[in-house]
C-alpha cells in the first residue's frame, strides 16, 4: 500500500515476515519442510512458535523438547526476530559428550 | 593438512577423508566410522535408519568443530562426512578423520569431534523398525 508523506497506513502496526524451517518430527506433523508466517512486530521466537502452533496444533506436544535457531544460530524463545529471518524448529539431537556413549 | 566437511546422500568414501586430512608431517590419522547397527538401544530389531539435516547449519557446525580442534590441539586436518537419507544396516553413516603428528592428539580430537557433532550439529536420526519408527531423542 503506497504511503503519502504525512499520512499513516490505515492498518497501523508493522508486521514481520519470517520463514520457518521444519525438521524431523516437526516436518512430519506439519506436513511441510518450510512455511512463511507473518506476525505483529516486535516479534520473538515465541511469537513465531505461537503462529505455527495455531495453524498446526499437532506440534504443541513437542514444545518441551523444541530447539530453535534463527538464521542458522541457536536461539531462545525470547530472542527477537527481524523481518526476513529464517527460524528453525527442531527436536534435540541424540547423544553427546555428556550422555551415554552407547549410541553411535 | 586440509579440512573437509560434507553432507551426502551417497555412500561415504572413507579413504577420501583419510587422504584429505593427512600430510607428510603426520604420524597418525584416526578415522572413525559410525555404522548403522541392527538393533536399537532398547533391543528392538532395526530395519534401517534415516538421517535428516538442517544443511546450512550442519556444515557451519562442522566447521566450528574443526575450528575448535585447531584451537585446542593445533590440528587443521579434520574431515567430517555425514550421510543424509536412508542408510542400511552395516553402512557407514558418518566418518570423522583427524590427522596429527602423534596419535594421542588424533584420538582425543576425533573423539571430541564425534561427541560434539552428536550433541550440537543439527542432524537427526530416525530409527525404522518392522512395526514402527521413532526419531531418536524424542522417546519419552
Amino acid at each position: 500500500m503506497m504511503e503519502t508523506p504525512g499520512y499513516h497506513n490505515v492498518v497501523g502496526s508493522k508486521t514481520i515476515r519470517a520463514t520457518v524451517r521444519l525438521f524431523a518430527a516437526f516436518r512430519e506433523r506439519v506436513g511441510a519442510s518450510s512455511m512463511t508466517v507473518e506476525v505483529d512486530a516486535p516479534a520473538t521466537v515465541e511469537n513465531i512458535w505461537r503462529e505455527v502452533a495455531l495453524r498446526c496444533p499437532s506440534i504443541e506436544p513437542l514444545r518441551p523438547v523444541t530447539r530453535f535457531a534463527v538464521d542458522g544460530v541457536y536461539a531462545e524463545q525470547g530472542d527477537v526476530v527481524r523481518d526476513g529471518a529464517e527460524i528453525a524448529f527442531f527436536p534435540p539431537m541424540s547423544g553427546g559428550a555428556t550422555s551415554s556413549r552407547g549410541g553411535c | 593438512m586440509a579440512s573437509l566437511y560434507r553432507l551426502t546422500s551417497d555412500p561415504i568414501d572413507a579413504d577420501e577423508a583419510y587422504q584429505a586430512v593427512r600430510d607428510d608431517a603426520d604420524g597418525a590419522v584416526v578415522v572413525f566410522h559410525g555404522v548403522v547397527r541392527n538393533h536399537s538401544d532398547g533391543g528392538r530389531a532395526t530395519s534401517y535408519l534415516e538421517y535428516e539435516a538442517y544443511a546450512e547449519m550442519a556444515t557451519t557446525g562442522m566447521r566450528e568443530i574443526g575450528a575448535e580442534i585447531e584451537r585446542r590441539w593445533g590440528l587443521s586436518g579434520v574431515a567430517m562426512i555425514h550421510r543424509t537419507g536412508r542408510v542400511a544396516i552395516g553402512e557407514t553413516s558418518v566418518v570423522v578423520a583427524v590427522a596429527s603428528p602423534h596419535r594421542g592428539d588424533a584420538f582425543d580430537a576425533c573423539e571430541y569431534a564425534i561427541d560434539t557433532l552428536k550433541a550440537n550439529v543439527p542432524i537427526w536420526k530416525k530409527e525404522v523398525f518392522e512395526d514402527g519408527e521413532i526419531w531418536v531423542g524424542l522417546q519419552t
